[in-house]
This record gives C-alpha cells, sequence and structure tokens, in this order.
C-alpha cells in the first residue's frame, strides 16, 4: 500500500483529515498489519475459541 | 546503621527490622529519600515524587508499631509506584502529557492492598509514554537512565520502577507489563522481574493504555524473596476486575536443589538472534543448570513463531483507548507513539477476531509443553541496554532501524509469556564486558506461580548475583 492508497483507505473509512505528514507517519505501521494479516487468514481458525473471555460483573 | 546500610537492606529485612523495632520506617523512608534526591535529577526517576507524604505515612507507621497496632506484611516499608498505576489524589499521567493533570479519585486495587499491608509510596516512577515503548526516553518527563550505565537506557516500560530498584531508591517497584514491562527493563538494570498467571493481581486501576487483554502489574526488586512478599500481598481475586481469576494459584513447598528438575530450551524463538553476549551468559547459565543435577529438554514451540499475529489485536486495543486523544491532542503524543496508535484504526474487526482465536492456539500449545518440563528457560531479552537516543541495533549480522519494528526487540522473549497469560520471572544472569546486566526468564504454566518462585530462587543462589551497581559502590567506598 503506499500513501495515495492509504488516503484513499481513510477516505471510505474514517473521512479524517490529516495532512500528508500524518499519513506518511501511519503507513509503515500500516505496512506492518498488512504484512501479519495474511498470515494470519492462513490459520485454520474457524472453531478456535476467542481468548477474550471476561468475567460478568467486572467494572474495570 | 548508616543510610547506605539502611537501604541495602532487602524488602524482607527491613520490614522484619521495623517490625523488630530495630529500625523506624521514618529512618528507612528518610534514607529511600536521600537517595532519590541524589538521582532523581539527573536520573529521571520519578513524574511525581511525594517525599513530604511519605515521610508523614511514614510517622504514622511508626506511631501505629508504638501503640501496640496489628502491623501488616508491609508495615513501614518504603515503595514506588509506577505512573500508571492509579493513586488517589496523587496525578497518575501513564507517561503521556496527555494526561498531564488526571489525578485518580480511587486507588488502583493493588495500591489499596499494599497500602494496607503498611506500604508507603515514595511516588510515582518515570515510563516510557503510556507504556508502550521499551527505551523510558520520555519526550514528556526525562529519559530515564540505566543505574549500571547511566549513557544507557534502563528498559521499559517500567524503567523509572527498574532504575529505582537497581538505585536501593525503595524495597519494590510496582511496574506493568502487558509485553515485558516488567521482566525486560529488570533484565536490563540487574534486578528481579515478576509477572504472574494473568488474573491473579487485580488490574482495576491501571491505565489500559495499550494492550489491556495482556496486561500485568507485577514488581521489580533485587531479589526473588522480595518479589514473592510483594506477590503475596497483591494477589487475590477482583470481582471489579473482569480478568481477575477466582482461584488462587497451585501451593508449591520450597524446592530444595535443581537436580532432576526439567527445564524445556525452545529451540526456536528465543535462542534465535540474539546479541552474542547475551547468548554465551544464558548458555552459561543453562550448564550450570545441568552441574546443578537438572535436566535440559530441548523442544519446539511452534505457534510462537506467529507472536507478530498479535500486531492487530494490540494496534486497535490502543487505538480505541486514544482515538478521542489523539483527535484532538495529536501533537501532544511523541513521535515514537503517534503514528503507531493512529494506524490502529484501519485494523478490520475480523482480523482483531482472528489475532484473539490465534492467542488461544499459543495458549493451548504453550500449556500442554508446560506440563512435560517444570520450567521454560530463555534469555530474558535478546539485547542489553542501548545507548540513550539509538536508532538502530546490530544483531549478529542483521541492522534492526526501528522502521523494521526494532520497538518490540526488547520484549520479544518475554511476549509469549503475556499472550499466555503464563507465569514469567527475571533474574539476572551476569553481565557483559562492558558492565551490562542480563536476564535470564524461567516460564512455568498458569497458575503455578509459587513453583516459579521457588525454582527462580535456587536459580539466583546457583547465579549468586550482585544487584548493586558500580555507581553505589562507588559511593561506599568514598565514604
Amino acid at each position: 500500500m503506499d500513501l495515495e492508497k492509504l488516503k484513499e483507505l481513510d477516505a471510505v473509512l474514517h473521512q479524517n483529515s490529516y495532512s500528508d505528514e500524518v499519513f506518511a507517519g501511519m503507513l509503515p505501521y500500516v505496512h506492518m498489519y498488512v504484512a501479519t494479516r495474511a498470515r494470519l487468514r492462513e490459520l485454520p481458525l474457524r472453531e478456535v475459541a476467542s481468548s477474550l473471555v471476561m468475567i460478568a460483573g467486572g467494572k474495570r | 546503621m548508616t543510610n547506605a546500610e539502611i537501604r541495602a537492606l532487602s524488602l524482607v529485612a527491613v520490614r522484619d527490622a521495623i517490625a523488630a523495632g530495630e529500625l523506624t520506617s521514618e529512618a528507612v523512608t528518610a534514607a529511600a529519600i536521600e537517595q532519590a534526591h541524589r538521582f532523581n535529577d539527573d536520573y529521571a526517576l520519578f513524574i511525581t515524587f511525594t517525599p513530604d507524604l511519605a515521610l508523614e505515612q511514614a510517622r504514622a507507621a511508626d506511631l501505629a508499631r508504638a501503640a501496640g497496632k496489628p502491623l501488616g506484611a508491609l508495615h513501614g516499608v518504603p515503595i514506588t509506584i509506577k505512573d500508571n498505576i492509579d493513586t488517589a489524589g496523587i496525578r497518575t499521567t501513564a507517561g503521556a502529557k496527555v494526561f498531564a493533570d488526571r489525578v485518580p479519585s480511587d486507588d488502583a486495587t493493588v495500591v489499596t492492598k499494599l497500602n494496607a499491608a503498611g506500604a508507603i509510596s515514595l511516588g510515582k516512577t518515570n515510563m516510557h509514554e503510556m507504556a508502550l515503548g521499551g527505551t523510558t526516553t520520555n519526550p514528556h518527563y526525562g529519559a530515564t537512565r540505566n543505574p549500571w550505565a547511566p549513557e544507557r537506557i534502563p528498559g521499559g516500560s517500567s524503567g523509572g520502577a527498574a532504575a529505582c530498584a537497581s538505585l536501593q531508591i525503595g524495597y519494590a517497584a510496582m511496574g506493568t507489563d502487558s509485553a515485558g514491562s516488567v521482566r525486560a527493563p529488570a533484565a536490563l538494570c540487574g534486578v528481579v522481574g515478576l509477572k504472574q498467571t494473568h488474573g491473579l493481581v487485580s488490574l482495576r486501576g491501571c491505565m489500559p493504555t495499550g494492550t489491556w487483554t495482556t496486561d500485568h502489574i507485577g514488581p521489580l526488586t533485587r531479589s526473588v524473596a522480595d518479589a514473592t512478599l510483594i506477590f503475596e500481598v497483591t494477589r487475590g481475586y477482583d470481582p471489579a476486575d473482569p480478568d481477575s481469576a477466582p482461584r488462587p494459584p497451585e501451593p508449591c513447598q520450597p524446592l530444595a536443589s535443581l537436580a532432576g528438575l526439567k527445564f524445556g530450551l525452545p529451540e526456536n524463538y528465543f535462542w534465535e538472534d540474539l546479541d552474542d553476549e547475551v547468548e554465551q551468559i544464558c548458555r552459561r547459565t543453562v550448564a550450570m543448570l545441568i552441574e546443578a543435577g537438572a535436566e535440559i529438554v530441548p523442544l519446539r514451540i511452534p505457534t510462537v513463531d506467529l507472536l507478530p499475529i498479535s500486531r492487530p489485536s494490540t494496534m486497535a486495543e490502543a487505538n480505541v483507548y486514544h482515538e478521542p486523544y489523539l483527535r484532538e491532542h495529536l501533537e501532544d503524543y511523541g513521535e515514537d507513539i503517534r503514528y503507531r496508535l493512529l494506524a490502529g484504526q484501519y485494523v478490520l474487526a475480523t482480523d482483531y477476531i482472528r489475532a484473539m482465536r490465534a492467542r488461544r492456539l499459543l495458549i493451548n500449545e504453550m500449556s500442554q509443553i508446560l506440563t512435560s518440563v517444570d520450567a521454560l528457560v530463555t534469555p530474558a531479552s535478546p539485547v542489553p541496554a542501548q545507548p540513550i537516543g539509538f536508532k538502530s541495533i546490530k544483531v549478529k549480522d542483521k541492522e534492526l532501524s526501528v522502521a523494521s519494528g526494532m520497538g518490540s526487540l526488547f520484549v520479544r522473549n518475554t511476549m509469549p509469556a503475556n499472550q499466555a497469560g503464563v507465569p514469567a520471572i527475571s533474574i539476572p544472569a551476569g553481565c557483559t564486558k562492558d558492565g551490562l546486566p542480563v536476564g535470564i526468564q524461567l516460564i512455568t504454566g498458569a497458575f503455578l506461580d509459587y513453583k516459579l518462585l521457588s525454582i527462580a530462587t535456587l536459580v539466583e543462589e546457583m547465579v549468586g548475583f550482585d544487584p548493586t551497581p558500580p555507581i553505589l559502590k562507588a559511593m561506599e567506598a568514598a565514604a
């Protein structure tokens, strides 16, 4: 993904009014996410339980 | 007893001396404050230093003892608290400019427990901004220095806590650890860092600034025995914390010897791409375990290689917390976390859910492996302390830059225990030729915290590391 693609993605999802500098600053981290996403999607996770289990009644 | 001698006592020893009337809490607290005054300006140890309040509480502790009132397990003992753990009426900033004026109305549960045990807080320690990094080079509250090499980082995010523990400012430093933020700075500063089983110590009142599903509050101390005492005081079910475990850890009688214990040595991930001297020192520790009669079991943990998949969950969780502040105060965030936090808004819900399920694969595999050995043994941090302001790290023939994800290198080996929720501890294992401490990490199965601490006690004794940094030895020699 390049800067323009990220700006297009943002326009669809959030419509932020960031400067090019801010978009450029985010780009390496978006790349990291995209790189790990591909591997994540290869895993057979459909029947794996989530690790996100909270106890009812908690207030934190 | 001189102030230096008082400061050099262990937590257990000073607690016992106060209880026996051999020392007053006021004298002990004043000695710690003297040390804090000596180093705080140069070392950026505290964000909010509260010496007057500490002395007032110390005098009250002495009066309570004189009146024959029941004494808690930490009666009159000064400690420090990381600045992302809520303290009623005392500002708690998480090392962030956006929270510079945040004053909680309630204590975190862990602070309530420490207070009830009679501990006295010296103040709130410096940390990596929002606990989202491993340097404690804080753009708003100063760069904390490593007591073993003042031109270097102490690690983080609990860097102020690690430096205070090392400099004998208080007898325990409470830190937080969502990927290794207790154990990594402990390793870099030559002290002990404990992250217990997830859910055994309440997280209510710990600012959820980053990755709340992997966070823990844990102590940094100068010995395993001291960490054990803090664990005893702080653990316990808290119905107000949705992560709190409604069961205690498994009891474990103190082990007499390392002989016969099985230590798993993961051949993948943990022992890869280490600094040469870190590897040498940690392998020497493994050799000592063998000499002591322990059995080393080579094994592989394939799912640990999937750890980068946790990135979507951590990015999204942090973004959700910070989004309102990022919108209004973007420039108030340090550059090293600003864009990382913002990028979390593009993580898809489907990927967050996948990451949470993928973590279960690691939990299951780690749980299975940890039934076949008594503990895993790994280096705590793959590299020793780096110079303040460093831009890259060379490991073997690889030059890792910030852009390549170097920021997570310090916690690469500690992070799996957070993802799996199992207990882990970092113990000093030695020093590099430049005098930089190196830590060895032990990991056991969930709720086997007492077994972990018992094994760690034996390993600590076997290594025989002196946690006193050279700067304190020099002061002692000059006195």
